[in-house]
């Protein structure tokens, strides 16, 4: 089996900030350039070792590649460019815009069931099991898919992992400050729709182990990843 | 290519790659051979760093991509945008006209 000229350094320009697009892509077109040089090559009558030998000395090293990207700043990736942004703001205004999103839907479901809603009863257990559901999605399921989304992006794009753990602390704190209310009973009215955002010394504790433990839940994987990464990266070297 | 003299090749690799686009789309490979072939190896280029070009080029939409599978291999064929065709003949006349200047220095009595 032959070793691949460029094994590592899809990893190397992702790890300095190329966009992964381009990452790939030139690992890509690489290879195909370089499986051409080698059949160039042979097609001389040089052997496998010598062809193989020419089109690495004739692509270049896998250095100077890197140096090449690190001087072109428009290869990179947004996340790299302006890390503290789009890991603090794009977060914190992502879930925000689902949130708000999701209500929008729940208010035009209520609306388009109006009419069947003033005619029956909803029992005051389904009324409570629609807003633990409600809560269970807005303050948990929401927060956390967009938490682990930032998370795997980081540690696709090999980011230091200060701006995307302050972004995902960000996020956990404004989840665990929000209140959701879906009241549902049908008849006249039929129910109510409530969300809103408050602080109180009184609630701080449950607010914090809220936030701490979605911060808990996408950090500690996140950590451990970037941790075994950088041990393979250590082994490798 | 641009290694040799930074300051006096700024703008030739781009200038090359957009002139030999012009006429037909080629992916990495072709363009560098084809550097070869009509330079006659006056112009050497690290074949890699070519990729890093193209894909400058293309980010700032002087060049458009487009992949295709051959023989198993996926290649990726660039050619010129209209942007791209304007930046042709604005390096173009740039580098005829540097040329003429440098052409008539070394001309000038001072050098015969």
């Amino acid at each position: 089996m032959h070793d691949h000229p460029f094994a590592t350094l899809r990893g190397a320009l992702l790890r300095m900030g190329v966009a992964p697009r381009h990452a790939r892509r030139v690992v890509m077109e690489l290879d195909t350039h370089f499986q051409q040089l080698v059949d160039e090559a042979l097609a001389r009558g040089d052997t496998e070792e010598a062809a193989r030998g020419a089109a690495r000395e004739r692509l270049g090293t896998e250095q100077s590649l890197i140096e090449r990207y690190a001087g072109m700043p428009e290869l990179r990736a947004w996340s790299s460019r302006w890390p503290a942004a789009w890991f603090t703001l794009v977060p914190l205004i992502s879930f925000i815009a689902l949130f708000v999103a999701a209500m929008a839907a729940l208010v035009l479901i209520a609306e388009q069931m109006s009419a069947y809603l003033h005619q029956v009863h909803v029992p005051a257990g389904v009324s409570s099991r629609i807003d633990g559901v409600a809560k269970i999605f807005f303050l948990w399921v929401l927060p956390l898919a967009i938490a682990a989304a930032f998370a795997r992006l980081a540690y696709r794009r090999r980011v230091a992992l200060h701006w995307p753990v302050a972004g995902i602390a960000i996020v956990c704190c404004l989840a665990a400050l929000i209140n959701v209310d879906v009241v549902l009973t049908g008849g006249a009215p039929p129910g109510q729709l409530g969300a809103g955002i408050g602080f109180s010394t009184h609630a701080l504790p449950g607010q914090l182990a809220h936030a701490a433990a979605i911060l808990t839940l996408v950090v500690g994987p996140l950590w451990l990843a970037w941790r075994r990464h950088r041990l393979d990266g250590m082994t490798a070297d | 290519m641009a290694d040799r003299n930074p300051a006096l090749m700024a703008g030739i690799p781009e200038l090359v790659v957009l002139s030999l686009l012009a006429d037909r789309e080629m992916y990495g490979y072709e363009i560098a051979r084809s550097i070869k072939t009509v330079t006659q190896d006056l112009l050497s280029v690290g074949e890699g760093v070519l990729y890093p070009a193209l894909h400058a080029m293309e980010s700032r939409r002087l060049l458009r991509s487009r992949s295709i599978r051959v023989d198993g291999r996926m290649r990726i064929y660039y050619g010129v945008t209209a942007r791209g065709k304007t930046r042709l003949a604005r390096l173009t006349s740039d580098w005829r006209r540097m040329s003429r200047g440098v052409e008539s220095i070394l001309g000038s009595p001072s050098h015969a």
